[in-house]
């Protein structure tokens, strides 16, 4: 167990180097230089080369490359070309908004995705499952700016139940909940739509297996063969696809802070392309992807527990 | 028999399957009667529609919208077929249980079995937690399954086919039934862990006083278990009778063909094959369906169904032929 995930966080050091390569050269690459974009258009040649010198920026491509390495080697991201603050820190800050956003989405997705799906396969090709399919449809085809921003108009514009933008933070904790609600749906619902499709294949699948015929031998009501047997048995394909759907969940989460303008890694990261912060850009690339693998690997850990047959290895 | 001892009388059984729009009988107009306290074996060749019978009787045929079942299945006084599905699940687990054959795929895989079996133990108002538990670990015991305290954690893939069977028969004894169906129980098992199982089942059966339906094409294991045996070919029962009648003074030529069809170790280098294979539900010879496969089949067997023939010598067997072995005692019918 304890080698199992040793290993697999060891196995994720070739991913992590590779992702923040790519991410150091592709920065680069862009047009657009950080200097400029803090001083602005307006400042002088000297004023930006004084800069530049400052940031390292003068210096050839493979020695600030290898400056990268041997910083991320020994632990430190480096500091915001920016602000000037280290990166580790500007994520500290603003971590908590997308951790309390994802879990919102996540809970939301399978508190209501799960038991779609059931009522889904065990009403196949009847009026609830065409009920489901088109939401799940509707769900995975809109995407997240779309469904964010007809949230906004909807329930903070036409009917002003929610705030429009923002984290909620200066009207206290009801308000802080209150906040979180229309990103968190939007975020969401999605994801509801990817758990009830999964959900409904594979109770679909399950259902038909022997041991669900055995259940209803034992003549235990229904309700109990369809919770403690056929979701028992379905809920590991679940699992699975949700973990593999995390990183998408991510990627939706910088659009869905971005339209409502909430505090996170998806604005800190938008604000670190549009002013060329390779630092930043780098080290929360890093961030990202360890994320993405301990994700994955409690998504293993979850499936082992559910599944005895499963061996970590 | 007198209706009075029997537990179980099934009258006009049939089974209809959808098929393209139409609809084809898999079970056909079946009649059979188990006494209490006694093994019915139902023997037959793949596909006769044995396990579909089976399953019929506790409507677990699976999607019931596809089945369509019609007759009279008289269970302990009362009538099934028409019973709500509530009640019907009242009478599951409860009066009849049923071992399946593939042990492997029937018991829940992410589930210890300990808890697998006191789920079915529940289901007789057991009354505290700790009395389920105590009541699951004396069936694994009486099933003969070692250390029952340890093996009660473990997971299905964990256990040998064997034990599995074992635990199946547990489950199926949890609720202290009145019949057991056992669709082919040993078919997927090793020939001496089949004996084990088989004299486990005629065992348990005995001691706790219930009926048993054995399902079947081992003649082996029907000779070792079964009290009466009815022979089943294409969705018909052909033969009926005591298992010693039928397998020593078989009438019917499939049930013959059948005991010369199984290697045995006095008659060495006897085997002989059946010709041909069962037909298929949807080109059933209108006649007698196994006239196709019979060697003594004549010009009237490919014309009219045979009804049941009884005899002199044994007046509890039965055999649906025009041509019998043996001296018939009246034509009926």
């Amino acid at each position: 167990m304890i080698r199992f995930i040793l290993g697999r966080l060891l196995s994720t050091i070739p991913t992590v180097f590779f992702a923040a390569s790519a991410v150091f050269f592709c920065a680069r690459i862009l047009p657009g230089d950080p200097a400029i974009a803090i001083l602005g258009d307006a400042a002088s040649q000297e004023a930006i080369n004084t800069l530049r010198e400052k940031l390292g920026l003068d210096q050839p491509l493979m020695t600030q490359y290898g400056h990268f390495l041997t910083g991320v080697l020994r632990g430190d991201l480096g500091n915001s070309m920016v602000s000037g603050h280290s990166v580790v820190a500007e994520v500290a800050d603003v971590f908590p908004y997308t951790l309390e956003l994802t879990i919102f989405a996540i809970g939301f997705g399978v508190l209501f995705g799960v038991p779609l799906g059931i009522v889904a396969a065990l009403r196949s090709d009847r009026l609830p499952d065409y009920v489901a399919r088109v939401i799940s449809l509707v769900g995975l085809s809109c995407p997240a700016f779309f469904i964010g921003i007809c949230f906004i108009l909807a329930f903070s514009i036409y009917w002003p139940i929610f705030p429009v933008i923002g984290s909620g933070d200066v009207v206290g904790q009801a308000g802080h909940l209150k906040a979180l609600i229309p990103p968190g749906i939007t975020l969401g619902i999605t994801f509801l739509a990817f758990v009830a499709r999964s959900a409904r294949t594979s109770v679909m699948e399950v259902l038909p297996e022997q041991f669900v015929r055995t259940a209803r031998m034992k003549g235990i009501d229904e309700t109990k063969v369809i919770l403690g047997h056929v979701l028992r048995n379905a809920l590991l394909p679940i699992i699975t696809v949700s973990g593999l759907y995390f990183g998408i969940l991510l990627g939706n989460a910088v659009i869905t802070e971005v339209i409502f303008t909430r505090p996170g890694l998806g604005k800190l990261i938008i604000g670190a392309l549009n002013s060329r912060d390779y630092v930043l850009l780098q080290g929360l690339t890093i961030i990202y992807c360890v994320i993405v693998v301990v994700v994955g690997l409690a998504t293993d850990l979850i499936s082992a527990c559910v599944d005895p047959r499963l061996k970590l290895t | 028999m007198p209706p009075s001892a029997s537990l179980l009388d099934i009258k006009y059984l049939s089974v209809a399957v959808r098929l393209q729009g139409r609809q084809i009988d898999i079970v056909d107009r079946v009649n059979l009667g188990l006494a209490r306290d006694r093994t019915l074996a139902i023997v037959g060749e793949s596909g006769s529609g044995k396990s579909m019978l089976a399953m019929s009787i506790v409507r677990l045929l699976g999607d019931a919208k596809r089945f369509a079942v019609s007759g009279k299945i008289h269970f302990d006084g009362k009538e099934l077929l028409g019973l709500p599905e509530a009640r019907m699940r009242e009478i599951r687990g409860r009066d009849i249980s049923v071992i399946f054959q593939d042990s492997l795929n029937a018991l829940n895989p992410v589930v210890p079995i300990g808890r697998q079996i006191e789920e079915a133990i529940s289901r007789i108002g057991t009354s505290s937690r700790e009395a389920g538990r105590r009541e699951m670990l004396r069936l694994l015991d009486e099933v003969k399954i070692p250390s029952p305290e340890r093996r009660a954690l473990s997971y299905p893939h964990e256990l040998s086919g064997g034990m599995r069977q074992r635990v199946m028969i547990a489950m199926a004894l949890a609720s202290k039934p009145r019949l057991i169906i056992a669709d082919e129980p040993t078919t997927s098992l090793d020939v001496t862990i089949q004996s084990q199982i088989l004299s486990l089942l005629r065992d348990v059966r005995r001691e706790n006083g219930m009926s048993m339906i054995f399902i079947s094409h081992n003649l082996g294991a029907v000779a070792a278990i079964a009290d009466d045996v009815a022979v089943m070919y294409a969705g018909q029962i052909v033969e009926t009778g005591t298992a010693e009648d039928i397998l020593s003074v078989p009438r019917h030529p499939y049930t013959r063909d059948l005991l010369l069809a199984t290697p045995r170790i006095d008659r060495p280098g006897e085997l002989r094959p059946i010709p041909g294979v069962v037909p298929r539900f949807d080109s059933m010879p209108f006649a007698c369906r196994f006239a196709p496969r019979c060697r003594g089949a004549r010009e009237v067997c490919t014309q009219k169904p045979p009804a049941p023939a009884e005899f002199r010598s044994s007046t509890d067997q039965q055999a649906r032929c025009f041509f019998p072995a043996g001296e018939r005692h009246v034509a009926t019918a």
